[in-house]
């Protein structure tokens, strides 16, 4: 008695002590006729307050606390049959006998004292455990009243065990009037026994195994614990105490009802035992085929899974999954069960690629109950002599197409049920609930991949783009609004000559990664070129020989590379490939689309490129407007498919001319996002605006 | 983005390729992969006429660079015709008139194909 907490340990005591103060009490009332008026109440009030204290102590006890069945059913048995051994191992030894014609009988001798009191003893030790031991059992699936119903009936046992202590009567169902209280006390207290006694659902979710073993063993139980009162308690316990023999005898009472019910429902659930116990399994099944989908996506093994739990469940002999290969277009086998590498080349056999055409074909759960000679699938005895009927059910898809087969084969004939192709069913399904779930999740794997190298690229891109505007005695500014996909567009300012600004715009064909990558290397390129004193087309010429060398043979880059003289009011530009300047003159309020003759850096390894490649002059007048764009900025699209142009553009320009840049700026945004009205632009937009304002101190 | 389709037909040892639609990043693989194919069968003689073409992009021009140079020293060529405005717009911009050939129609191209292998 290890652990017990000071409350239990005076229980425990109590139990004792008081035990053996009323046996020392019963015996000397036996041999000396000792007696006074209070004693017998005395007596009960002691023995009530010894069973109350010992469940107090054993009531939270490990031993009677288990919620497995088995445990439960084991204890109540061992307790059951301690009860026989100690009463007629007790009986043997002192052959007790009373006093037949009152009641309480009294003991005849000494040793049927001693025997009473043993007797009493153990149906407080014995008993309320094994009390307990079926309240486990009736609260393993409980109910919403069930706790009232047992409270119910412990009530009425209590009112028993009072009834009989105070009128000092046997309680007994009779018409006589005189026993009115005793009867009706049993009588509530056998209904609600009887409502205890049904709540015995522990008994359905058995396997069948143990409901038929159970079943045997209740049969045992109803004879044992019907005869248990008459054999152990009857008269003996009602010599020592009133209120123990009625606690003896309603707890038999409820024992009998609640073994009888039970033996009774395991009776009436052992024909459905056997489809219980496979619904069990099939729900267990397809419950965990479910988790494991949620979790897996690992192919291979989801199959496999999938094959073994059908195997299983169906108890096929022969199980395998075809899965239907993109590339080829032909099913492959994608996993088997119990089938050696011999059999499974047997596969391609003539009656079962009959038998997938035919479920590809219907969308629907295949069939045979029976191969024989002549058949149209004779051809399956040429892959396994064994096989008596086989079933094959389509993993069909979200839109309605079939991923591939499940097949499974039976060695008898007639081998399918209902259940069985509906369970064959339900795994097909699952199998392609799980195929396309694994798809799915590659998908937004790459999909995931792609968004991040687009971030990637996109950083790269922006820290390409100079952070600040030159400062030079010109108006600039810039615009670059960045494509969801990057676009490869990109521009730069460079200075090698005293008062002037050079500007660099291009766009990189491609997108992404490619074509950030190949931003930053013309940027290189570029700089380094222009840490010389070279002109527009040289820059280019060089850029594009040296580009040519490392560039895809399908990508290219349009460059334009401009140089502005701002203290003599002058424009030197070469243009390759790129889009034309837009030059606007402030005095004559005219625009001009300038564009030199040049192809695109990559198109050629040098000799095209540079005959083509044509530098421009163009003299520059106060408040003249020169805007730089690439394509993205001309060919954004609107819903309707129109195109923004060049000259949309330039007559933006031309119309907010007499504005700074930076109003300019904001009126191209303005009309560019008026036109796309919340489509999409498909490649980066870029514009440079320059104004040649008028200088202070340039009056000469 | 609206779709794309290569169509080709084939006259004597040239071979016509016309293009349908968008021709963007997402769909010059299939251009190539029509390209790749008359490589394949050894058919270097190309028209790509582009009647109802209604959009190139960079990434569709790349197409052609990436097949010119194996195509000409295997001593074939790709001839384009059949340009809307628009589409020309672009080739011209970045060049490309002075590096191919570019026809009115299939006709003149053909003609061209023809000369030459008589020659």
């Amino acid at each position: 008695m290890k652990n017990n907490p000071i409350p239990q340990k005076i229980a425990l005591f109590l139990v004792l002590v008081l035990g053996v103060f009323t046996f020392a009490f019963d015996i000397l009332k036996f041999s000396s006729n000792l007696d006074f008026s209070a004693w017998t109440y005395l007596n009960e009030t002691i023995n009530f307050v010894i069973l109350l204290a010992w469940y107090f102590y054993i009531h939270d006890k490990a031993l009677v606390t288990k919620n497995t069945i088995a445990d439960n059913l084991e204890l109540f048995v061992k307790l059951l049959a301690a009860l026989y051994i100690w009463a007629l191992f007790w009986k043997q030894i002192l052959a007790p006998s009373f006093v037949t014609n009152e009641f309480p009988k009294a003991p005849d001798t000494l040793g049927s004292v001693v025997y009473s009191n043993l007797i009493a003893f153990a149906a407080v030790i014995l008993l309320v455990p094994m009390l307990l031991t079926v309240r486990n059992l009736i609260l393993y699936k409980q109910k919403k009243r069930t706790r009232l119903y047992i409270s119910l009936a412990l009530g009425a046992t209590f009112l028993g065990m009072m009834v009989t202590v105070i009128f000092r009567q046997p309680l007994d169902i009779t018409s006589d009037s005189a026993y009115i209280y005793q009867s009706l006390t049993l009588g509530l207290a056998l209904l609600f026994y009887l409502i205890l006694a049904t709540q015995n659902s522990w008994i359905i979710y058995l396997s069948r195994k143990k409901k038929y073993a159970y079943f045997l063993l209740s049969l045992v139980l109803i004879w044992l614990v019907a005869i248990m009162f008459d054999v152990v308690f009857k008269e003996t316990v009602a010599a020592h105490s009133l209120i123990l023999a009625s606690f003896a005898n309603l707890t038999w009472y409820f024992f009998f009802f609640y073994v009888l019910f039970g033996s009774i429902t395991f009776l009436v659930h052992l024909p459905t035992a056997r489809v219980f116990d496979r619904k069990m399994r099939e729900v267990r099944s397809l419950h965990q085929l479910g988790r494991v989908i949620a979790v897996e996506f690992d192919m291979k093994k989801l199959v496999r899974i999938i094959t073994e739990m059908t195997r299983e469940v169906i108890g096929s002999r022969y199980t395998w999954i075809e899965l239907y290969d993109e590339k080829t277009g032909h099913l492959k086998i994608a996993a088997t069960v119990n089938m050696a590498d011999m059999d499974k080349d047997g596969l391609d056999n003539h009656s079962l690629h009959q038998i997938g055409v035919e479920v590809i074909e219907s969308k629907k759960t295949f069939h045979l109950n029976t191969i024989n000679k002549g058949d149209d699938y004779e051809g399956l005895h040429q892959w396994k002599k064994d096989v008596g009927s086989m079933a094959a059910a389509p993993l069909l898809g979200g839109r309605d197409q079939v991923l591939g087969i499940l097949y499974a084969a039976k060695t008898d004939a007639y081998g399918f049920d209902p259940d069985d192709l509906n369970m064959l069913e339900a795994y097909a399904n699952q199998a392609a609930i799980a195929l396309e779930n694994a798809k799915l999740v590659r998908n937004s794997l790459e999909q995931e991949r792609l968004e991040k190298e687009l971030q990637i690229a996109r950083d790269v891109q922006m820290r390409l783009l100079p952070q600040k505007l030159p400062d030079v005695p010109l108006q600039v500014e810039t615009l670059t609004i960045t494509a969801y996909e990057v676009g490869g567009d990109y521009y730069d300012f460079y200075r090698n000559h005293k008062d002037h600004l050079g500007i660099v715009i291009g766009d990189v064909s491609g997108k992404g990664t490619s074509a950030a990558f190949y931003m930053a290397e013309t940027k290189g390129i570029i700089q380094s070129l222009t840490r010389d004193k070279r002109g527009p087309a040289d820059i280019l010429r060089q850029t594009n020989e040296i580009l040519n060398t490392s560039l895809e043979k399908k990508s290219f880059i349009t460059l334009l590379v401009a140089d502005i003289d701002y203290r003599r009011n002058r424009l030197v530009f070469a243009r390759a490939g790129h889009c034309p300047v837009i030059h606007y003159h402030a005095e004559k309020d005219r625009l001009e689309h300038i564009r030199p003759l040049g192809i695109a850096v990559g198109l050629d390894k040098g000799p095209v490129f540079n005959r083509q490649l044509e530098e421009m002059e163009v003299k520059l007048g106060v408040n003249d407007i020169l805007a730089f764009y690439t394509d993205g900025l001309t060919e954004a699209m609107n819903a309707d498919g129109e195109e923004f142009g060049e000259e949309r553009l330039a007559e933006i320009i031309r119309q907010n001319a007499d504005k700074n840049v930076e109003g300019i700026r904001e009126s191209v945004i303005d009309a560019i996002m008026a036109f796309l009205n919340d489509s999409n632009l498909h490649d980066d937009l870029t514009l440079v605006i320059v104004k040649n304002g008028e200088k202070k101190g340039e009056v000469e | 983005m609206s779709g794309f389709e290569v169509r080709r037909h084939d006259n004597g040892d040239v071979s016509i390729l016309h293009l349908h639609g968008f021709l963007d990043a997402h769909t010059a693989p299939r251009f190539e992969e029509a390209l790749q194919n008359l490589l394949r069968e050894e058919r270097v003689k190309i028209i790509v006429s582009m009647s109802e073409l209604d959009y190139i992009s960079s990434a569709g021009l790349g197409v052609f660079m990436g097949f010119i140079e194996e195509i000409r020293e295997k001593k074939g060529d790709i001839k384009l015709s059949n340009m809307s405005e628009k589409v020309f717009k672009v080739f011209d911009l970045l060049g490309f008139p002075c590096l191919y050939e570019i026809y009115d129609d299939e006709t003149a191209a053909l003609e061209k194909f023809n000369a030459s292998s008589a020659s």
